[in-house]
This record gives structure tokens, C-alpha cells and sequence, in this order.
């Protein structure tokens, strides 16, 4: 047993779009330990995103090997990728990706309909996380009634409420303004202070420079650490 | 899992895509509308046959003159005769009541100055009780009076107030094609026919004046009316009966019968093929609008599958499996069809209730028809939800969430 979360070994990813292959990952060998507050960084079109489905077991590698806290995930079926989503990663996107019809309350706990529902009170929970990250009061709102930072929030919230291993930010500061960027920035150090393995993507400097360690990809491949 | 979260989740798409909603409840509407109006027809048909049939009487059977393609019973030839009655009589034994009938039909009764046309029945003492129809003022004629072919009526409830009003005719002389009739009774209430015939515009005579005084016949009657102890049997009796007035009209093996029996049965026959065109009508213009439905329903969830690419994107990351996403849709399907099929019930009781009083057709509405519009309606969902929720669980994760960007 290792202090590993993720290991990934040679892992290609190939897209066939039309007749033409493209490959978005020639041979990516990463390890995340747990604990981590890592930033990949990259250009559009670098495969960022496409690592970034893999980790999060969005998706899975053409070829390659990619063990996630111990477990050989490659050979897992959608329904077990999708509990151990639920129960192991939290997801916050730059577009923040709240239900526009359900209350702050109710996107927080949307994770915990798809669990196994033995994390005790989920509504206990979800206040505890929106007190956590500073929104306990707006808990009955719409997000349209809400800032993007505010979104952003309750995103965070969201990806929090099942106490995943890691959580996986994909440009989450890329709506907001400087201010608000730094005041979610916080938030992702706060949380790596109190042990959440973090894996952020982005292509700003700025944000990566909070991150403990930093990796470059380019063309598919990690170029630089 | 939690369903029921679930379904609140469902809920709230549903209030929240209103158009989809709007449509889809609709369209399903009217096709439920149109079922509870088959379903109401049916039940109706059936009731009024077996309301006609309890009337008429489940011991009961009539013998008409006339063969089965001759129509009104005031035009047909008169060929039963009081022989063909009475070895009928001798026959059969549980037979406890017969009453021969004949029938003048467009007479003109009048009382002061006051006209009416009516049939005029010629019938005998027991005519009030063979057909169950309870003198309603008045007395019944006795055997007296029809062994004597006395002039005295019974007046059916229309011809009463059409020349009496609120007068009361007991004892009153009328005249009925100039002969002057007394009034001993009156008749009660009996109401109009399946085929729209109001059994009230008559007036009922002995059979004997009828014949002597009216018709200036002495052989030949219209019907024979019989009631049976033995219910079970009638459709055996009616059997023989039928052999026995075949030999006696001397009707040849490839002839068809001079005559037609009525029965309960035979009456059930009847007003179901009456209500069968009816049926199949509505059934045509229900199925269709159903199935329309369907296909409606189905391309409505579909395009809201794509619009909601995003949101199910969310889901699958979350952590949702592709049994959660069928799921919800479905469930969104259901509710809506479910929503759609209550008021489609609801329009229903009203076409029914407009039906039952603009066009006096029959309609009948049970909790019956409300679980066979539900059932049905569900069967729709089922088929047309397939299609929409296996669209939405199918999508890859990584593509749905990246839609949104």
C-alpha cells in the first residue's frame, strides 16, 4: 500500500473523430499522493481536460494503468466509476454547473441522493459544508439569485458534502474576477490545510502559483514538473 | 438511490420546464378524454341495455307478427292468431302469464275540442302486470270488461296531460276514431326507448273492443306477451315456441319465420350493436389521439433531453449511475402523463355530461373508467418515456458536461 492516491502509468487516450484518430494523450505518467495540492497547467488543446476526465474517472485511458487509492480502475464498469465518483471525488467546474431550478440546499445535496445513504444527515452535512465555505445563509436561493462567486460556493459545497479523497477543480476561478478568485483560492488552501487531496486545471499562472506543486502539459504529454 | 428525492427532483423539472409540461399534459389529455368517453359509452350502452332488459322483464319474451325485417310494429302484418296463443298456453305450463296484444296505430283521441294522435293497444287484463307497469290513478280493466268489449281505456302519461292537462280523466268519456271511450286509469310514468320512442304516448283498450270495434278483425293479433316462472328456461322455451308457430304458419324449411320473438337477450343484442358504431368511432379517434400523444410526449422529453445535456452531465458526475438518469426521466414521464390523465378524466365527465343531456345518449362514468384511462395513459408513458430516458442515460459523461461550455 502506498500514500498514493492516484498513479497513472503511461495512460494514452485516443478520439476517433470522423476517420481520423486523434490522440489527446501520448503516454501521461503521473502520481498524486494524498494530501496533495497539485496544479496541471496547460494550453487549450494540451489534453488538460481529457487528464483531468481520466483522474476524475469521467472517463477512461485507451491504454495505460491507472491505479486510484490502491485500485485498478481501468477494468471498473460505468456503475462502480460512477459510485466511487460519488462517494470519492468532488467536482468544481469553471462553470460553476449548479441546477438552475433546485435551491443552494438542494445542489448541495444532490451527491448524496446518488449514494449509498449512510453518511448520516445529509441536511446536517450540507449546512456544516455551507458554513464551511460561507453561504449557510443563502441556502433557500435559486442560483440565478446568486454572484458567481456565490455559484462557485455552493459548488464547492457540493463537491464537499459526500467527504470525498479529492477534489478536482477544472478552471474555477476562470468566471471570476480577480477578487473573487483569490477568495476561492483560499477556500481550495484552506481545505488542502485540513488534508483534502486537491488536483486544480488551469492555464493562469496566477492560480496555479497556489497550488504546492505544478505540472506542465503540452501535446498530450507532461513536459515540465 | 433515494427515490424520493427523486421524485422531488423530477417534480421540480417538471414545474420548471412549464411549456414541455404544458404541451405534453395537454396532448395526453385529450387522448384520455376520448377513452373515458369510450369507456363512459360502454358502461352507459350496457346499463341501459340491462336497465331496458329488467324492464322488459328477465322471465319475459314477446312474440311479434311480422318477420325480423319488418320495422315498426304499427305496419306489420298481423299473422299470430288466438289459436296460436292458446296451444302456446297448453304447452307450457310455467307460462303463468300471456296476454295477447294488437295495435292500432295513429289513432286520433279527443276531449273537448283537445286533439292527439296515438297507438291504441288492444290488450287484456294483465297487461299492466306482464309488463310491470303500475296503474298510476285509477283502476286496471278486469276480464268483465274484456269479455264484453267494453269501451273503456287506460291512458298512457302523455296522452293524459296532451288532452287532460291537470284535469282528472277518471270517468271522463274521450273519443278515440270517433268512438267514445271511457277513462278508468291512468298509466305511470315508462319513458322513452333505446331507439328514442316515448312508451307514454299511448292508451290501452281490451283487445276485443280493438279488434270488433276498431280493426274489424276477428282473427289475427299483433304480439303475444309472456312471462315465465322459470327464467332459466326462456331461451329454451322461445325454441319451441318457435317450432310450434313454424308448423302451425305452415313456413317451409328455407322460409324465414312470419314472426319474432323478443327476448332479454335478443333486447341486449340490440342496443349494444346500437352503441358498437358509437364505440368504434370514439375508439378510432381515442387510439389515434393516444398514440399522437405518445409520439408528442416522446419528442418533448427528447429535446428536453438535449437541452438538459448539462444538467445530466452534473448528475453522471456526481456520481449518478445510467439507471438514475432512466430513472428520472421516466419519472418526469410518469407524473406528467399522470397530471395530463386526471384532467383528460376531468374533460371527460364533462363531454359525458354534455352528452348525457344534449344528446341523451347514455354515458355512464365509474371509477372504472378512471383507472382504465390511468392504465392506458401509463401504458403510453411507458413507450414513449423509452425512447427519451435511454437518450439521457446513454450520453457520456465527459460530453454532456462539456455541452455547457
Amino acid at each position: 500500500m502506498s500514500d498514493l492516491l492516484c498513479q497513472l502509468r503511461d495512460i494514452r487516450k485516443t478520439y476517433k473523430v470522423g476517420d481520423i484518430e486523434v490522440e489527446a494523450l501520448k503516454g501521461v505518467s503521473l502520481d498524486i499522493g494524498k494530501g496533495e495540492f497539485l496544479a496541471i497547467m496547460g494550453a487549450s488543446g494540451s489534453g488538460k481536460t481529457t487528464l483531468m476526465n481520466i483522474i476524475g474517472l469521467l472517463d477512461v485511458p485507451t491504454s495505460g494503468s491507472y491505479l486510484f487509492d490502491n485500485r485498478d480502475v481501468t477494468t471498473l464498469s460505468d456503475d462502480e466509476l460512477s459510485s466511487l465518483r460519488n462517494m470519492s471525488i468532488g467536482f468544481v467546474f469553471q462553470n460553476f454547473y449548479l441546477l438552475p431550478y433546485a435551491t443552494v440546499l438542494e445542489n448541495v445535496l444532490l451527491p448524496t441522493i446518488y449514494g449509498e445513504g449512510k453518511r448520516g444527515d445529509g441536511k446536517k452535512r450540507a449546512r456544516d459544508v455551507l458554513r464551511m465555505v460561507g453561504i449557510e445563509e443563502q441556502r433557500r436561493f435559486r442560483p440565478t439569485q446568486l454572484s458567481g462567486g456565490q455559484q462557485q460556493r455552493v459548488a464547492i459545497a457540493r463537491a464537499l458534502i459526500n467527504d470525498p479523497e479529492l477534489i478536482l477543480a477544472d478552471e474555477p476561478t476562470g468566471q471570476l474576477d480577480s477578487k473573487t478568485a483569490e477568495q476561492i483560492m483560499n477556500i481550495f488552501v484552506e481545505l488542502n490545510r485540513s488534508g483534502k487531496t486537491i488536483v486544480l486545471i488551469t492555464h493562469d499562472p496566477n492560480i496555479a502559483s497556489y497550488a504546492n506543486r505544478i505540472v506542465f502539459i503540452k501535446d498530450g504529454k507532461i513536459v515540465e514538473e | 438511490m433515494k427515490v424520493f428525492h427523486l421524485i422531488i427532483h423530477a417534480l421540480s423539472a417538471i414545474l420548471a420546464y412549464k411549456l414541455r409540461t404544458l404541451f405534453s399534459i395537454l396532448s395526453i389529455a385529450l387522448g384520455v378524454a376520448a377513452i373515458t368517453l369510450i369507456v363512459g359509452a360502454t358502461e352507459g350502452a350496457y346499463k341501459r341495455a340491462y336497465d331496458i332488459v329488467d324492464r322488459f322483464g328477465p322471465d319475459s319474451a314477446l312474440i311479434i307478427s311480422g318477420s325480423r325485417k319488418q320495422r315498426s310494429i304499427g305496419i306489420r302484418k298481423k299473422v299470430l292468431t288466438f289459436d296460436d296463443m292458446k296451444e302456446i298456453k297448453a304447452r307450457f305450463p310455467t307460462a303463468y302469464l300471456i296476454v295477447p296484444m294488437t295495435t292500432k296505430p295513429d289513432a286520433v283521441v279527443s276531449f273537448k275540442g283537445r286533439h292527439h294522435q296515438t297507438l291504441v293497444i288492444g290488450a287484456t287484463e294483465n297487461y299492466s302486470k306482464t309488463w310491470t307497469w303500475p296503474i298510476l290513478i285509477g283502476r286496471d280493466i278486469t276480464a268483465e270488461e274484456v269479455q264484453g268489449a267494453r269501451n273503456i281505456c287506460l291512458l298512457g302519461l302523455v296522452v293524459k296531460e296532451r288532452l287532460f292537462g291537470e284535469e282528472n280523466p277518471i270517468g271522463k268519456y274521450i273519443f278515440v276514431d270517433h268512438i267514445p271511450v271511457r277513462v278508468i286509469g291512468v298509466l305511470s310514468k315508462r319513458g322513452m326507448t333505446g331507439s328514442g320512442h316515448n312508451l307514454d304516448d299511448r292508451i290501452v283498450m281490451p283487445i276485443t273492443s280493438v279488434m270488433r270495434k276498431m280493426l274489424n278483425e276477428t282473427r289475427y293479433i299483433a304480439a303475444i306477451r309472456m312471462r315465465f316462472s322459470d327464467a332459466n328456461n326462456v331461451e329454451k322455451h322461445i325454441e319451441e315456441i318457435r317450432e310450434i308457430l313454424r308448423r302451425r304458419h305452415n313456413i317451409r324449411e328455407a322460409e324465414d319465420d312470419d314472426f319474432f320473438i323478443v327476448t332479454p337477450k335478443e333486447i341486449v343484442k340490440f342496443l349494444v350493436k346500437l352503441s358498437r358504431s358509437f364505440v368504434v368511432f370514439l375508439a378510432i379517434v381515442g387510439g389515434t389521439a393516444l398514440a399522437v400523444s405518445g409520439f408528442v410526449i416522446a419528442n418533448l422529453f427528447l429535446l428536453s433531453v438535449k437541452e438538459r445535456t448539462t444538467e445530466i452531465g452534473i448528475r453522471r458526475a456526481v456520481g449518478a449511475k445510467r439507471a438514475n438518469i432512466r430513472f428520472q426521466f421516466m419519472i418526469e414521464v410518469f407524473i406528467t402523463v399522470t397530471a395530463g390523465a386526471i384532467l383528460g378524466f376531468l374533460f371527460g365527465i364533462g363531454a359525458s355530461e354534455a352528452l348525457r343531456s344534449f344528446a341523451q345518449f347514455p354515458m355512464y362514468l365509474s371509477y372504472k373508467a378512471f383507472f382504465i384511462s390511468v392504465g392506458i395513459s401509463w401504458v403510453v408513458a411507458a413507450l414513449a418515456g423509452l425512447k427519451p430516458a435511454r437518450a439521457a442515460s446513454m450520453l457520456h459523461p465527459v460530453e454532456a458536461i462539456r455541452s455547457g461550455l
